[in-house]
């Protein structure tokens, strides 16, 4: 049913009709205080010491309209409301509707001067809202730690620059140190060297690449030696800031070799996977475990000299007119950083 | 006549304590709307014949708005729409507890 429309009177209730109320959630109960009185004192046969005594009108926005009057059972004490069904009320009126659509079409048209409307608010508003935000940060800062919260951020944004420094300082002690061994080698009087660092590894193909290329005078097939004076391969190709070196252990690649205070002779093999052998070594030739092998006058990439690894085991065979030797290379990939081309 | 002044100074001093005040005390924006709650308890407990609650519904959501940048005249609709289904619920369904003991 509409709210706008009055509600109609139920069939069972008319005007002047007797009823009491009761307690509860939920229609009201149609009973008359005749019974009520009845049912709460079995023994009693007649109601007439029910009296009332005053009345207490009440009008509700949207039910009928009921005058109540508030009554005491002289007998058993208890007391009682009986209701009179009144003249029935409409709802809600149609001006007040009228009125609350009014104002909400006024209000939506605001929205044509939204800006105004706000800017205005603001203006108005704008000096408490500053001493309330004021005082929200006093009393979340008191209670959060005083200034200790912000310290607290200063600070570590603080650490985390520091921490970046000391990464990059890292960096400049190790080239420096590098530096040094070369100097307390006296390499740089020997050679002439030109610096790289190392800046990828390609493990499969036993090559890796360097800070170092054209632009500092790098060329194809250069040797490439670390700062202990151990070598380490060849230059295969050059871009202008980067070349690309090729390790000794890569596969099928030869260099002239030879076991170090001896005139034994051999040729130091790739095998691939970062491993070497020295090859056709006559079997004639005495070599033993832990012997020193280093880059002979024979070669045409490598300086005499240059150290290459130690022998690790001896392997002769009868039929081959050469022995072999497995060999630790000196150059450890993992623990370089910085390798040294040299130029001339 | 008190509570035609009252009452909206009242819902000013929310709106504002929503916007300026409580924002240091609830992280991430999760602010509690002191004007819905408001103009709810105002409809709950107010007397049945009343239309102060109306009244409350129309002036806070307009607050809303006015403060919050939304379209103007949403949160005043919805607030009004919420009371006056509170005070029809309360009027057909609920009770005063009587009779009792005078």
């Amino acid at each position: 049913m509409s709210i706008f429309q009055k509600k109609k009177p139920d069939a069972k209730l008319r005007s002047g009709m007797l009823f009491v109320a009761e307690a509860g959630i939920g229609p009201m109960p149609r009973q008359s205080k005749e019974q009520w009185c009845l049912q709460e004192n079995p023994g009693w046969i007649t109601p007439s010491r029910c009296s009332t005594q005053r009345e207490t009108p009440e009008t509700p926005l949207f039910s009928y309209q009921i005058r109540r009057k508030m009554s005491i059972c002289s007998t058993c004490q208890r007391g009682y409301v009986l209701g009179i069904i009144g003249t029935m009320r409409g709802m809600v009126s149609k001006r007040k509707v009228v009125i609350g659509a009014v104002v909400l079409l006024f209000l939506f048209s605001l929205n044509f001067m939204a800006a105004d409307a706000r800017g205005f608010a603001t203006s108005v508003s704008s000096p408490f809202q500053a001493a309330l935000w004021q005082a929200g940060e006093n009393i979340s800062t008191f209670f959060g730690g005083g200034n200790l919260k912000k310290e607290n951020e200063f600070l570590q944004e603080e650490n985390l620059a520091l921490t970046q420094q000391l990464i990059s300082l890292q960096d400049t002690a190790k080239e420096n140190q590098e530096l040094r061994n070369v100097l307390d080698l006296e390499l740089n009087q020997e050679f002439q060297l030109v610096m790289g660092e190392i800046i990828g590894k390609n493990l499969g193909e036993d090559s890796i690449m360097i800070r170092a290329g054209q632009a500092q005078g790098i060329q194809k097939d250069m040797p490439v030696i670390t700062a202990g004076k151990v070598a380490v391969g060849r230059v295969v190709e050059v871009f202008h800031d980067s070349a690309k070196v090729q390790l000794l252990s890569a596969k099928d690649k030869k260099l002239d070799a030879r076991i170090e205070n001896t005139e034994v002779t051999g040729i130091i093999q790739g095998q691939g996977a970062q491993t070497i052998i020295l090859d056709f070594v006559p079997q004639e030739d005495e070599i033993r475990e832990g012997d020193i092998v280093v880059t002979s006058t024979l070669g045409d990439i490598f300086p005499e000299n240059i150290l290459i690894g130690r022998i690790q085991d001896v392997i002769k065979s009868g039929s081959d007119p050469f022995q072999k030797a497995a060999i630790d290379h000196f150059f450890n990939l993992k623990a370089v950083e910085t390798v040294f081309v040299i130029t001339s | 006549m008190k509570r035609f002044l009252f009452i909206p100074l009242f819902l000013y001093a929310f709106a504002l304590a929503q916007m300026s005040f409580l924002v240091h005390f609830f992280p991430a924006g999760l602010i509690p709307n002191l004007i819905v709650f408001a103009v709810l308890f105002f409809a709950v407990f107010e007397k049945p014949e009343s239309y102060t609650s109306f009244g409350a519904a129309l002036f806070g959501g307009l607050l809303i708005d006015i403060f919050s940048g939304g379209i103007i005249g949403l949160w005043p609709a919805l607030l009004l729409g919420a009371t006056f289904l509170i005070k029809i619920v309360l009027e057909n369904y609920v009770r005063i507890s009587i009779p009792q003991k005078l």
